[in-house]
């Protein structure tokens, strides 16, 4: 009997040992600037947990792969442990929604307005990369629709194509997307024509 | 501001037919059909020494180098850089740091698509971009010692593997 106890105890001396010098990993899921707090879910071994709330952590170790150590974390922890790679991540993209007049290639004056103060943060930026997002309304088919709204993003490309220049935007950095009628920004029944979801999306990256 | 010129405005009863001039232009063509050389982020901040390893060479890195699948980057002491990858996921490495970029695919008409990651030492901030928002969980970190899913957007790990070096 003692001889077993001692044996555990001699185990569990081991167990913390190697936990001790045992490597260990370390997720935290952060606030966004928003208020929102994201997830990430967890596999190490077996087991699996989600972190769902500001600052929630683990700690998946190699020498405790049947665990998930909750690790009690703040900002000015995270700070400490992560906060070069925080500073190194890129400003996050911005987006501004241009629109036109009589589906023609002439901006509305609004939208003029909008792209001159989106071209002034390109001056802000290294590495510039512009993607132009075509949308439609939901008249036609999903394939026409994914058709048109690439070619609607590449005549504006086009049309923008020496304002870029003239902000030192490389033409190889201009890319044309078209997402079809995914992301209506006026929520109508399909096969609805609507002047307000023609549009092109200009994001600075 | 550009010369918007309404010479070259699509009229709108020619939007029927751009159908057949889309098909002949190949436009149609799936954008899925991206080649597996295009590049899939560009570095946009970075400090200290950095290194690309690309097919069993490695380079210095420099603000606006495309990076690739396949990549690894890797950072020095006192060293960091920051990614923006084509889906605008934003991904930086502090220092003495190193990651895989396994796999990225994504489709920018219809958002779906996969990336996976692996962290094999130092410190990673990630702000998850449409690949996530589009499909949860379709962003995959890997660490030694687990594999995590991303539902998204912000958050940082640690790989505390073989520290000091």
């Amino acid at each position: 009997m003692n001889a077993v106890r001692a044996s555990l105890a001699a185990g569990a001396v081991a167990v913390l040992l190697a936990s001790c010098a045992e490597r260990r990993d370390l997720v935290v899921v952060l606030p966004e600037s928003d208020g929102h707090v994201g997830a990430v879910v967890v596999h190490a071994g077996e087991k699996s947990a989600v972190l769902n709330h500001a600052y929630a952590a683990a700690a998946p170790g190699a020498g405790a792969p049947h665990a998930l150590k909750p690790a009690a974390m703040n900002g000015d922890r995270v700070k400490a442990i992560f906060g070069d790679a925080l500073a190194a991540l890129p400003a996050p993209p911005i987006s501004q929604t241009l629109f036109f007049d009589n589906d023609s290639l002439t901006l509305t004056p609004q939208s003029a307005a909008a792209l001159r103060a989106l071209l002034a943060t390109i001056r802000t930026r290294k590495a510039v990369e512009i993607v132009l997002t075509g949308h439609t309304d939901t008249m036609g088919t999903d394939d026409y629709n994914d058709a048109l709204s690439r070619q609607r993003a590449a005549s504006i490309g086009e049309a923008l194509a020496p304002i870029l220049r003239e902000y030192g935007v490389a033409a190889d950095s201009v890319t044309a997307v078209g997402r079809g009628k995914r992301e209506l920004l006026v929520q109508t029944p399909d096969q609805t024509a609507e002047p307000r979801n023609r549009r092109v999306e200009i994001t600075v990256r | 501001m550009p010369s918007l010129a309404p010479e070259a405005a699509v009229p709108r009863g020619a939007r029927r037919a751009l159908w057949p001039a889309l098909v002949a232009a190949g436009l149609l063509a799936s954008p899925l059909a991206v080649r597996a050389d295009a590049p899939i982020g560009q570095i946009k901040t970075e400090t200290g020494t950095v290194t690309i390893e690309r097919g069993g060479a490695a380079k210095p890195a420099a603000v606006g180098d495309h990076v690739f699948a396949s990549d690894t980057l890797v950072t020095a002491a006192h060293s960091s850089v920051g990614v923006t990858f084509s889906d605008n996921s934003l991904v930086a490495l502090g220092p003495f740091s190193r990651l895989s970029l396994d796999q990225f695919r994504f489709d920018t008409t219809t958002h779906a698509g996969a990336f996976d990651v692996s962290l094999h030492r130092g410190t990673l901030a990630v702000k998850s971009g449409q690949i996530v928002r589009q499909t949860p969980e379709a962003m995959r970190v890997r660490t030694p010692a687990a594999l995590l899913g991303v539902r998204g957007t912000e958050f940082v790990v640690l790989a505390d593997g073989d520290k000091g070096r």
